[in-house]
């Protein structure tokens, strides 16, 4: 279980992060809406150890993962775009954390080509980054991600610069492979359709303020969240 | 669909940029190779392999080309590692402020400018010879170390590193900034890389694979340098271009063929050097 308590950032006068906490528990994904400039990716950032808070602490289980280095915690920071090694192919890409981790020759080859079946991508295995679509290059993302079993997935609108068709798909695969490999998550999204879709607990931080819901229904009863204005809009649609 | 107006001409283009720019070459390399076999020149006197035969008998053949080749290697390679450290230091930021002029002002020097202060500073007699003196490290001046015209080439070396290193740190800085080479290391800590494996597997590679077509035009540049060897270099051995002029000028004659061989045959290294990298680019 991943647990934040009181977390906060300032950058000079500006406070981004009021005092946020969070649990998310092992295995679930925590949606959280907030729009640009609201410190979704400043608390990403914080997580991954990529920045200092201010205060509070960052727990794993029973583990203070607060002052570890990046590398240390088992944590990983997904961009929205999908940020391959240019210099390496697709298998390479995704065997990546394996070799920094010492790992045997066959067993990264072993691990590769399972995940590669599963990702649809083994007809791509050497294929050099710029030579794939989008989709792919994101699969290959979560790919190099999920090889190394991180502790906590931070996934920054990871398919905003898909189209909605490939989107859609991307959602479905991630969901697919999240519960099968286990995988506990932050998803960050301004898509209120893909918060709700994407997660099994949801939030939405505004203005660097985190506010948690304890059911899907409770979040789509909440104006705020842009719900009610998506059914009202479907309705009126429907009637007209 | 192709539209015949406008094939023909971008063809009669192409072509005519490929006969002004190679023909010269082409008719030069012809000619030096005929005369280094006495078919061309003012002594011609039939086919004869006696210059090429004299150029390898002496064994100064693969000494030229060696030491030429060693000058280049390792004056390119240190420069290149230089830069890289400055550029990981500074995370690719080195353009901006007054350190980017300064980067820039060692492009303008001219290669002979650079042998002479090269000259100053390394010489038996020059300004550091001078302040190991001042400070005591030596006796006298003369005491100094000869980095100078001396066996293994070092003030060539710091004459092309002096030239060569501010250019390739602009180069890798550019090549840091447009790959998002940050962003990818930060990538690459997260998903558990230390700072040495963060070098090693991202930084380095990625800078070589970018910056590789550039270092070996800057090779060959390098080693077909004139001015620099020719002020700080020895009689022997020599760098290429030194050894080739200083065949075709010499008052006697009979030198030209020798020096039109080295020039054939360093031409054809060249070429050959080059046709083997474009293919493998192809191929990769």
């Amino acid at each position: 279980m991943l647990q934040v308590e009181g977390v906060g950032k300032s950058f000079g006068k500006e406070r981004v992060l009021h005092d946020i906490s969070l649990t998310v528990e092992t295995g679930h994904t925590l949606s959280i809406l907030g729009a640009s400039g609201s410190g979704k990716t400043t608390l990403l950032r914080g997580l991954a150890g990529l920045l200092t808070f201010d205060k509070g602490r960052v727990n794993w289980k029973d583990e203070d993962l607060t002052n570890l280095a990046p590398q240390e915690r088992g944590i990983v920071y997904l961009y929205q775009e999908p940020l391959l090694f240019p210099h390496l192919s697709v298998f390479e890409n995704i065997a990546f954390g394996l070799k920094v981790r010492k790992e045997t020759p066959k067993a990264i080859e072993s691990k590769v080509t399972t995940l590669l079946d599963e990702l649809g991508l083994s007809d791509h295995a050497h294929k050099s980054p710029e030579e794939l679509s989008g989709g792919q290059q994101q699969r290959v993302n979560f790919g190099r991600a999920l090889i190394i079993e991180p502790k906590v997935l931070l996934l920054d609108e990871p398919f905003g610069n898909l189209d909605a068709q490939t989107r859609s798909n991307m959602q479905e695969l991630y969901l697919r492979i999240s519960r099968e490999h286990h995988i506990t998550s932050l998803f960050v999204t301004h898509d209120v359709k893909e918060a709700l879709r994407m997660g099994d607990q949801w939030a939405t931080l505004q203005s660097g303020q985190l506010h948690s819901f304890s059911s899907q229904a409770d979040f789509i009863a909440d104006e705020s969240t842009g719900a009610q204005a998506e059914i009202r809009f479907w309705q009126n649609v429907q009637s007209s | 669909m192709k539209i015949s107006g406008r094939t023909w001409p971008n063809s009669l283009l192409r072509w005519g940029f490929v006969a002004i720019a190679t023909f010269p070459l082409l008719a030069g390399l012809v000619y030096a190779a005929l005369y280094s076999v006495g078919l061309a020149g003012a002594l011609s006197d039939g086919f004869t392999w006696r210059h090429w035969q004299a150029l390898w008998a002496e064994g100064v053949l693969w000494q030229t080309l060696g030491f030429s080749l060693y000058i280049a290697v390792v004056s390119i390679a240190l420069s290149w590692l230089g830069a890289l450290w400055l550029v990981w230091l500074s995370r690719g930021r080195l353009q901006k402020g007054v350190l980017g002029y300064l980067l820039f002002l060692p492009l303008g020097i001219p290669a002979i400018a650079a042998a002479f202060f090269i000259f100053q500073w390394l010489g038996s007699t020059g300004w550091l010879s001078r302040l190991a003196d001042q400070i005591g490290l030596i006796q006298q001046p003369q005491d100094f170390p000869n980095w100078v015209n001396d066996p293994f080439g070092i003030g060539i070396l710091a004459a092309h590193i002096l030239l060569a290193l501010p250019f390739f740190t602009l180069l890798l800085a550019n090549i840091y900034r447009q790959e998002r080479l940050s962003a990818l290391i930060v990538l690459g800590q997260t998903l558990g890389a230390s700072t040495y494996q963060q070098v090693r597997r991202i930084v380095i590679p990625l800078l070589w694979q970018r910056s590789r077509p550039v270092v070996l035009v800057y090779l060959l540049f390098v080693l077909g340098s004139y001015e620099i060897p020719l002020l700080l270099g020895r009689s022997h051995p020599e760098m290429v271009s030194v050894f080739v002029i200083r065949k075709l000028q010499r008052f006697s004659l009979d030198t030209i063929p020798q020096g039109m061989a080295m020039a054939v045959l360093y031409v054809v290294l060249v070429l050959l050097a080059l046709f083997l990298f474009y293919r493998k680019r192809r191929v990769i």
